[in-house]
């Protein structure tokens, strides 16, 4: 019997996911417990420099960055980038269970099933090992290509043309940075979109799981990357806001580094919610399907 | 979803207040406020004459809080310093020099700081145009405190007064004044941290007199006794080398000076750390020459 074909409507899609998440909030859980974790680390990182936690932070951040980014406000220049070095332990370790614990939420109610966060946690637990392989693998994948962006980068300074095709070619490479991170993000969660959901609810591990993802992947490639960078175009505000943080921390107050971090964190959850929803709904409809 | 919520929150908010309880009474609550008050006291010394009664009275009051709510914080005797900026701001030079006085009695063993207070003292008497009182100020500084930072940019601070006013005679004999006392300060403590001071401050006094040839020879002590000695950062070394690359090509249009210079240190310290780095700088000489640009044609 030949394989229905999955209808690939991308808007009907994101909306359903949106809908979904909104009338089952408990979807939402898994998303704003990454977010508080995210900003329980903010926190102590906030109040590094200040007594008990400068006694551990300071020799440290004295050695590797200097005296001066222990008082404030130079403290506020240095913690984004403590975030971000924090940002990769945390993904790997919490961030990827809590989103297939999103996941397997989704297919329980998908299903019909009654579903509590908790209970969702443990039923998932048992997979930690190939969540965590697989975020490994997947951030590995995303150092990999940022690295050579870095490269990329690194010849374009060397371009001297002040006009013309170069000129141009190297200030998108140059200016540019943030916005191609961006789209390495999405890239890498489309390439490895349907890794979580086969661990999550068909408790797959990791490499045959992996298999199966570009299985799945083949023949729908362009409209998953669509449907992951469609909700994330909503992160190119926060975005700017970062590229202008130094002139707005200098013209307002040097706490407001942290506040466009909180911003940051709050956006991310709800296009977080949004992408891996809709991924779960395709991938549950392709499952049917076939 | 709203009890995760609650919870959430609720331990974000009591770390928050815990970890804030723990260290209020810290050295970094001391300077987030001393900062913020810094940005106000800032705006007032650019233009003080605009600045109403009220504001100056704000400031003072803020700082005399700060201070009397952490009075132990090893931060305090710099926002003293501060008090006194401000009330010498609002020209109430008399009340200025107390809180200064006030620091040297309270702080005796804090040489620097001391200096420092003394300096403000001594800028009070110049802000009421009486020379004669503030010289005196300064000419303790150089005797009491001999070796504080503050104490060691006394002699040209003295030069460049004079100079500032037009008065030749008095700025050269200044300048000599301070040629003399930066050499014996370099002698005396040679290879620490107030001989390197004294040599730099020297080789000022030699580029500001248009003195080159001894400017740069002077800043080659520099880079060749005291890189490794720990007193001199990269970048005032890398600083110094481009001071007497300058010198040596737009003042005394002679690059061999510097060719020379740099050698000379190579030859004499094999093992010296800037050796590699010195090499590179004499081999850009030479391609300049080589490219045909001579010194003679800088302007």
């Amino acid at each position: 019997m030949p394989r229905k074909k999955v209808p690939k409507e991308l808007v009907g899609l994101l909306r359903g996911a949106i809908n979904t998440f909104t009338t089952h909030p408990i979807i939402l859980v898994p998303f704003v417990t990454i977010a508080f974790v995210q900003v329980f680390v903010l926190e102590i990182l906030y109040f590094v420099p200040r007594f008990p936690l400068s006694d551990f932070f300071n020799p440290i951040i004295r050695t590797l960055w200097g005296e001066e980014f222990i008082h404030y406000p130079s403290n506020f220049i240095i913690l984004p980038k403590l975030f971000q070095y924090a940002q990769i332990p945390l993904y790997i370790f919490v961030s990827s269970f809590f989103i297939a614990v999103a996941i397997a939420i989704i297919a329980a109610i998908n299903d019909g099933r009654k579903v509590r966060f908790l209970s969702a946690c443990r039923d998932v637990f048992s997979q930690y090992v190939h969540i965590f392989v697989g975020a490994l693998i997947s951030f590995c994948m995303f150092y990999g290509l940022h690295k050579v962006y870095g490269l990329m980068i690194v010849r374009a300074l060397a371009i001297s043309s002040t006009e013309g095709i170069f000129f141009i070619i190297k200030t998108v490479v140059i200016k540019g940075a943030p916005h191609f991170n961006l789209l390495i993000g999405v890239f890498v969660t489309t390439v490895f979109a349907f890794v979580f959901p086969l661990i999550a609810i068909e408790k797959k591990k990791i490499f045959p799981a992996i298999g199966l993802n570009f299985k799945h992947l083949w023949g729908s490639f362009w409209f998953v990357a669509v449907l992951v960078f469609l909700p994330t175009v909503f992160y190119l505000p926060v975005l700017l806001l970062r590229g202008n943080i130094g002139g707005i921390a200098q013209t307002t107050f040097p706490e407001a580094r942290v506040l466009v971090i909180i911003v940051s964190i709050l956006v991310t959850v709800f296009i977080d919610a949004t992408v891996y929803t809709a991924i779960t709904m395709y991938y549950l409809l392709k499952k049917e399907h076939s | 979803m709203k009890k995760a919520l609650v919870i959430y929150l609720s331990i974000l908010v009591g770390l928050f207040a815990v970890l804030f309880v723990l260290g209020h009474k810290g050295d970094y609550t001391v300077e987030r406020k001393a900062w913020k008050l810094y940005q106000k006291h800032i705006d007032i010394a650019k233009d003080p004459v605009v600045i109403p009664d009220r504001t100056f009275e704000d400031v003072i009051a803020e700082y005399e809080k700060i201070i009397s709510q952490h009075p132990d914080s090893r931060l305090t005797p710099g926002l003293h310093i501060r008090l006194g900026e401000v009330y010498a701001l609002k020209k109430d030079y008399a009340q200025a020099r107390k809180i200064f006085n006030d620091i040297i009695k309270l702080h005796p063993e804090n040489q620097e700081l001391s200096a420092e207070a003394m300096f403000k003292i001594g800028q009070t008497h110049e802000f009421e145009r009486n020379w004669v009182e503030a010289n005196k100020v300064y000419n303790v500084i150089i005797r009491e405190y001999s070796k504080t930072d503050t104490a060691m940019r006394v002699p040209i601070y003295i030069a460049n007064y004079y100079r500032n006013e037009n008065d030749f005679q008095r700025t050269m004999e200044a300048y000599e004044v301070a040629v003399r006392y930066y050499k014996k300060m370099a002698s005396d403590h040679d290879n620490t941290r107030v001989g390197l001071n004294a040599t730099r401050y020297l080789s000022n006094c030699y580029l500001e007199q248009n003195r080159w040839a001894e400017a740069v020879e002077t800043l080659g002590v520099v880079i060749e006794k005291y890189v490794d000695s720990g007193y001199l950062t990269i970048e005032n070394a890398d600083m110094t080398i481009k001071t007497i690359n300058i010198v040596s090509a737009y003042q005394l249009q002679d690059y061999d000076i510097a060719i020379k210079l740099y050698q000379g240190i190579i030859d004499r310290n094999p093992g010296h750390r800037l050796n590699g780095y010195l090499e590179k700088v004499i081999d850009a000489f030479h391609q300049l020459r080589g490219k045909g640009v001579e010194a003679s044609d800088l302007k």
